[in-house]
């Protein structure tokens, strides 16, 4: 029998709608003991609870952003020194951006004036310069950074921390997306996989609007009274039914589920509601602001949703950082769009006393090229980018590793996608390598058979 | 810490670099190692590759001679005087994998390994290496000794030889259903548990209707069975379920399953599968006329490759093939050889899984670590596949697409076709002349734009307009829909001041087309006031791109205006230019214009409408084009002179090659060493053979184990993908033998072994619940009583229509017709939309495109299709309760079958009745009428009251379990 970790699992919760006893009752014989859905004493001592994923889908330039390259301004213009990876359609031709980098806050952290507003909060982003990944196109990319896999069907990072640790809420997942795209994999991104379908995310908006930011079928057209009386009537017939048979699994999970789905009914809306929030914090989340609005809205349910004790939260940007031309156009609009809305979030979060034990990841499936493509486009790069955290357990003001001269390959103290998992992982207190689910005759695991924890980053 | 080694790093690079400016010592010499190699190896190297490490990687150790001589899973690390074949020098240059993987060290350093190794790589370290925890070679024999790798043995159940319980005699288990129930008897006996009676007739009859069709007894066959509960009635019903086409529909789901069928490729790059309709229906059409098991494997493996006595027969061995492509892709996946490993990959592990119960594709990179499959044999099987067309061309640049092979057609349509082909040219060679001759005569035709023209571009937009060339026919560099969105918020003003006070002709125009609103609002502002008329955009303007608002006086004083607004539309608005045209112009000799030009004018305006002429008649004739010549998602075999044996792939990786391994199968079922003596093609062939041969040990026990889990809850293995050493061991051996034998002999037919399953007794057995047997058996393994079962959310959903009357049995084809490449484009803004689940067929017709599944469907645990599933999850989530709550289509189906309910009778008791027949196919208990009677109160002809309670039951355990 499991351990359970009481720090983490408030035993008064226990019939959470992630007791992976009751939802997953045909997966018992396939369910490795390491990790069953219900919680575990934790591998290493956690640093955070919670992680909000800002995914920047299409791919952020890195050289525009957060990896400052002092000699790609010296040699605009002049051919890449040395070779291009194979199957590119750019041409060996350096590209120096308008943006100027200028060194931030007190930690003298590098930061472009592209991203202004989280450029403001640089003594707390922890920017890995280093990164690089498998996947040349974003189909491949983006099942990297979203479950460790560029070709084949593997659980999401979301779905393995919802079925590690549950949620935090009695009636709420564990596991939420909110606008994420239906391209690139669509719900593969956020799904659970052979994992209990009940780890896949729970969906708010799509392709990075976040339309009406409701729960999908919490509401329907009865409502009120009725579908109170209604909810009353299922449960008298599925009571009858198990008066009838016995005990009986699967009629007693169904109970539970349709209890606790009237429980979620009441309770969502009350976390989903921003309403609620003040008009200052919509103004400071750029809610206000036409620009801002829609990723605005993602970040304010965000921090909502962390607050709440939900798990893993991707708010994602919509495939509109893909600029293989008019890259000053494009990144422009991007930035404003979600570069408020970040260092709100980040600000909010600190004065709700939050940031300590929240890990945000900043970044997209893959950088691009220092050198142009077409006219004024960046094509993709996945051999070197940058990817930013924040919050518990990371260093803030502090970069790690380096990408060459450039900015093309990740040179220096290089971080796989894998390695980024694993850490991520540890600072939930799961160990990569423990956490593992059977399935088809083998024990899989979100970083496959790779990963370090990146210790260097870690505070 | 990793940021200290970066800088030990540096500073050891610095003092390698003063070293060797001081003591240039020769690469041969002992000291070089020393000063050149250890402290390398030691910094960057034996973290993973060394006696001490957590982990070691690729079984590789570099802290000794040995160690680097014997070398790992890619064999030794250096070649002695040949730098450049070193696998040691490939990962260091980051050509093969990389290493060390925090970065690539500095050129220096490689050179100065390369130098060492050419020199002859000198290493004065001991040569005793530590053990590595060697695996143990796989002894083949003794695992032949594995249950599942054993011949198939039926010995006969023992006979009832301990007692009479069950009441099955001696001369019963001669039958093959008798003996079902022997088996379990006697298992039974053993253990002290004592099975269940069997269940009562509804609960029997419901139960046999779900497993057989899919759907609930209709209300007749229920009425003459609780009539005649006899067991030659139930062996007739039996019979006339297996022979519905229903029953057909049912089983070929759940092999759709296994065959993890889509519509689509979802993954990085959905696109569509535009032919895959074609084998489900080869599957219902099979199982409809029961076709062989044997064959149908056969035809799924190879059937391409396979004789055919006629067309038919072709056909369904090209169509089956499908079964090979349906598996999710990369396929915008760059570097093509590591997706072509990939594609092999999921064959290999879908026909392991499907077929054989083994998961092969731990093999791509090391011998299993359970089961008895070396990496060779996994290569073996690669081999087949990769002399396997499967991916044939591109869709666009980068992006893969599949191979297509044309099905057999008639000689009446190929003629048909021939004589569309020929026409079609004739007219299209009209055309051109005709254009020539319209050029011939100057102004390239362009005669139309006579008059003021306002392009789009001109006008004055009003809320935000997509712009758009999609349609080629346009005026100036596009046109502009409002994207069906923003109704009544979105304008378009085309305005100008027209030379002269006048009657004009008002011309508009915009691509036509199917999606288009039917009334579109347009103002015109004239001399007259404002007039009002509405466009039908789904007809065709005037040829080629305008239609006539009318005439209308204009006054040179005032703006001549041409609004055109979306409000009240339900289609997409089209604007792209207006035009207008002076009706003095017209008819009048124009100021200045000689003869000769008013006559080139004339022939130009004619040669103008006989172009127009050929394109309408061009338009015409391919609207009333003869089916495009049907073609299947089919794979084929690599020319002869390309087949070639795969090459082992060390750890999987794409680069990293072992030796050639000869095309075959596996050795642990094969007697010999599984290899194809001399491949007629790609293997394939030799693989149905293999695959299909009546002495194989698992094909038949793996099918005949899902028929039993599909009719009995549990397979008598319970992990039916997976018959190897990490799944379970089988309940009833003997019983999996016999059935499979049985199977096999009497000629794999898939209705025979369901006719011997649901007419045992074991089958028909209650679910009832016995404390005393929960003690001894808690999880029914021996079978004392029935398994409480989900029904398969098409089951559930097809029920819900039929019980709101609503449910169409007949089929669907095509379902993806009229979809482009992609089902969806890849941009933020794409939504697809498709058939949903309140097209009133059958589930197993509606269109299963990946990414897109309905959620109603997916909360009810419909088989993932990007994944093989051989046993649906069975979840409890809130999400469920929640969509079978609110989901629209449900309580539409609850207030049709409401409806149907109030009209069927005018009493409470009959209603209540009817409404138990109509959804739970019983009559309601006492306890059922006191819920109800609490439930309704004085609501007893509120229909909201009944839609509610219908919901109520839709939503209930008792309709979504088989008891």
């Amino acid at each position: 029998m499991n351990t359970h970790s009481l720090d983490r699992r408030r035993f008064g919760t226990v019939s959470s709608i992630t007791l992976g006893s009751l939802a997953v009752s045909a997966f018992a014989p396939n369910r490795s003991l390491q990790a069953s859905g219900t919680v575990l004493r934790p591998h290493v001592p956690p640093k955070i609870r919670r992680v909000i994923f800002l995914f920047q889908h299409g791919g952020p330039s890195h050289v525009d952003t957060f990896d400052y390259k002092p000699l790609l301004a010296r040699d605009d213009g002049k051919e890449l020194p040395f070779a291009l990876p194979p199957n590119l359609d750019a041409v060996p031709k350096l590209l120096n951006g308008p943006w100027k980098f200028k060194q931030r806050g007190q930690s003298g952290l590098w930061v472009s004036d592209l991203l202004p507003h989280m450029a403001s909060q640089a003594d707390s982003l922890c920017v890995i310069r280093s990164m690089h990944t498998n996947g040349q196109s974003h189909g491949q990319a983006v099942g990297m950074v979203n479950t460790g896999s560029d070709n084949l069907v593997r659980p999401s990072i979301g779905a393995w921390i919802s079925y590690a640790l549950g949620s935090d809420h009695p009636d709420l997942p564990a596991h939420v997306a909110i606008g994420p795209a239906t391209a690139h994999g669509g719900p593969r991104n956020y799904g659970a996989a052979f994992l209990p379908a009940m780890h896949q995310a729970t969906v708010v908006g799509s392709n990075g609007k976040f339309g009406d930011g409701r729960i999908p079928y919490l509401q329907g057209p009865v409502q009120g009274n009725m579908i109170q009386q209604r909810f009353d009537l299922i449960q008298q017939l599925n009571q009858n039914h198990l008066d009838q048979s016995g005990p009986d699994r699967e009629i007693e999970g169904a109970i539970e589920a349709v209890d606790l789905a009237a429980r979620m009914r009441l309770a969502a809306p009350e976390v989903f509601d921003l309403a609620n929030e003040s008009a200052a914090t919509h103004q400071a989340y750029g809610i206000t602001d036409k620009k801002t609005e829609s990723y605005g809205r993602g970040c304010l349910l965000a921090r909502r949703l962390a607050e709440a004790g939900v798990r893993f939260i991707t708010v994602s940007s919509g495939q509109v950082w893909d600029q293989h031309s008019r890259l000053v156009e494009g990144h422009t609009k991007n930035a404003g769009a979600t570069d408020l809305p970040i260092a709100a979030l980040i600000a909010d979060l600190k004065q709700r006393g939050l940031w300590d034990d929240t890990l945000i990841v900043w970044g997209g499936e893959f950088g691009r090229t220092p050198v142009v493509q077409g006219k004024n486009g960046r094509d993709h790069n996945p051999q070197g980018f940058s990817m930013v955290l924040g919050g518990g357990g990371v260093r803030g003001g502090f970069s790690y590793g380096e990408t060459d001269d450039y900015g093309y390959y990740a040179l220096h103290d290089r971080v796989h996608m894998h390695d980024l998992h694993a850490t991520i992982l540890h600072l939930l207190g799961i160990d990569h390598e423990r956490l593992t689910y059977r399935y088809a005759g083998r024990d899989f695991r979100l970083t496959d058979v790779h990963g370090d924890v990146v210790k260097g980053i870690l505070a | 810490m990793r940021h200290c080694c970066i800088i030990w790093s540096l500073i050891a690079i610095v003092c390698l670099a003063a070293a060797s400016q001081t003591v240039a010592q020769s690469p041969h010499t002992v000291e070089f190692f020393e000063n050149k190699i250890r402290p390398v190896l030691v910094q960057h190297c034996y973290e993973c590759h060394a006696a001490g490490a957590d982990e070691v990687g690729g079984a590789l150790l570099l802290d000794s001679k040995q160690g680097m001589v014997v070398g790992g899973d890619s064999g030794p690390v250096l070649e002695s005087g040949n730098a450049d074949a070193s696998v040691l020098v490939a990962a260091m240059r980051y050509e093969s994998s990389e290493m060390p993987p925090s970065g690539k060290l500095p050129d220096e350093v490689i050179q100065d390994f390369e130098k060492w190794i050419a020199a002859g790589a000198t290493d004065p370290r001991s040569s005793v290496t530590a053990k590595l925890p060697m695996r143990a070679e796989i002894d083949l024999d003794q695992a032949k000794e594995f249950w599942a790798f054993q011949p198939i043995d039926a010995q006969p159940p023992a006979t009832g030889s301990k007692s009479a319980t069950g009441s099955q005699s001696a001369a019963a288990a001669t039958t093959a259903t008798g003996r079902i129930d022997q088996y379990l008897i006697d298992a039974m006996n053993d253990s002290a548990v004592v099975p269940n009676s069997i269940a009562s007739d509804t609960t029997r009859l419901r139960r046999l209707a779900f497993d057989l069709t899919g759907l609930p007894p209709d209300q007749d066959q229920l009425a003459d069975w609780i009539a005649d509960p006899s067991t030659a009635h139930w062996n007739r019903i039996v019979d006339s379920l297996l022979a519905s086409s229903e029953f057909a529909e049912h089983w070929a789901r759940h092999w759709m399953d296994v065959a993890r069928y889509a519509d689509s490729n979802g993954s990085d790059f959905n696109a569509t599968h535009h032919e895959a309709w074609r084998y489900r229906d080869y599957l219902i059409r099979s199982f409809a006329s029961d076709r062989s098991i044997d064959t149908m494997i056969a035809q799924q493996i190879a059937g391409d490759l396979l004789p055919a006595v006629d067309d038919r027969e072709r056909h369904d061995n090209i169509v089956a093939t499908t079964f090979l492509m349906l598996g999710t892709k990369m396929l915008s996946e760059r570097d093509k050889s590591k997706l072509q490993m990939d594609v092999v990959d999921e064959q290999i592990d879908t026909v392991g899984r499907a077929f054989l119960g083994l998961t092969l594709g731990c093999a791509r990179c090391h011998d299993h670590k359970f089961d008895p499959v070396p990496t060779e044999d996994y290569y073996a099987l690669a081999g087949i596949f990769k002399n396997t067309v499967t991916l044939k061309g591109e869709s666009q640049k980068y992006v893969s697409t599949w191979n297509r092979t044309k099905l057999p057609v008639s000689d009446e349509q190929l003629r048909s076709i021939e004589r569309y082909q020929s026409e079609l040219r004739r007219l299209e060679k009209n055309l051109g002349e005709a254009e020539t001759a319209l050029k011939s005569l100057g102004q390239s035709g362009q005669e139309s734009l006579a008059g003021v023209v306002i392009d789009n571009v001109d006008a004055k937009q009003t809320g935000v307009w997509k712009e758009s060339t999609y349609f080629d026919d346009f005026v100036g560099p596009g046109y502009v829909h409002d994207n069906n969105k923003n109704k009544g918020k979105l304008s378009i003003e085309f305005a100008t001041r027209l030379p002269k006070s006048g009657i004009y002709e008002v011309r508009f125009a915009y691509a036509y087309g199917s999606t288009r609103d039917r009334a579109v609002p347009v103002t015109v502002t004239t001399a007259d006031g404002k007039q009002r008329v509405t466009v039908d955009q789904r007809t065709a303007p005037i040829a080629p791109v305008w239609r006539s608002l009318g005439k209308f006086r204009f006054s040179d004083q005032t703006d001549a205006v041409v609004t055109i607004s979306n409000a009240g539309t339900s289609g997409y608005v089209i604007a792209d230019a207006v035009q207008f045209i002076s009706q003095e112009d017209a008819d009048s000799e124009v100021a200045g214009e000689t003869e000769t030009e008013k006559l080139a004018k004339q022939k130009r305006v004619s040669q103008q409408k006989v172009v127009d002429k050929w394109k309408q008649q061009i338009k015409i004739f391919k609207a009333a084009a003869p089916p495009k010549l049907p073609e299947a998602m089919a794979p084929a075999d690599v020319a002869d002179s390309e087949l070639t044996d795969s090459h082992v792939h060390i750890r999987g990786e794409v680069r990293n090659l072992g030796d050639v391994v000869r095309r075959g199968f596996l050795q642990v079922c094969s007697p010999g060493d599984a290899r194809i003596a001399n491949p007629s093609g790609s293997g394939r062939r030799e693989l149905a053979d293999w695959l299909t041969d009546p002495d194989n040990p698992l094909v038949a026990r793996v099918f005949v184990n899902r028929v039993w889990m599909h009719l009995m809850g549990q397979g008598i293995v319970r992990t039916v993908d997976n018959f190897g050493a990490q799944g379970e061991r089988p309940t009833h051996p003997e019983l999996l033998d016999a059935l499979a034998s049985d199977f096999v002999r009497e000629g794999w037919h898939l209705k025979a072994l369901v006719r011997d399953i649901v007419t045992s007794s074991a089958y028909q057995r209650s679910t009832d619940y016995s404390a005393a047997n929960a003690e001894l058996d808690p999880e029914n393994r021996l079978l004392w009583r029935a398994h409480r079962r989900r029904l398969p959310a098409e089951a559930v959903r097809d029920t819900m229509l039929q019980v709101a009357g609503e449910l169409d049995r007949r089929g669907r084809i095509e379902q993806m017709a009229g979809r482009g490449t992609l089902v969806s484009s890849n941009d933020a803004n794409s939504k697809a939309e498709f058939a949903g689940v309140s097209e009133p067929c059958r589930s197993v017709y509606l269109p299963t495109v990946r990414s897109y599944m309905p959620p109603l469907l997916t909360m009810l645990d419909v088989a993932d299709p990007d994944l093989l599933v051989g046993r649906r999850p069975t979840t409890n989530v809130p999400a469920q309760a929640l969509v079978l709550i609110n989901s629209p289509d449900v309580n539409h189906w609850a207030t049709e079958a409401s409806k149907r309910v109030m009209h069927s009778a005018t009493g409470f008791d009959t209603r209540l009745h009817n409404t138990f027949l109509l959804t739970l196919q019983r009559d309601p208990t006492a306890v059922d009428r006191n819920t109800a009677s609490q439930f309704f109160a004085d609501r007893e002809n509120d229909p909201a009251a009944w839609r509610e309670y219908i919901a109520g039951i839709f939503a209930s355990t008792e309709f979504r379990l088989l008891d």
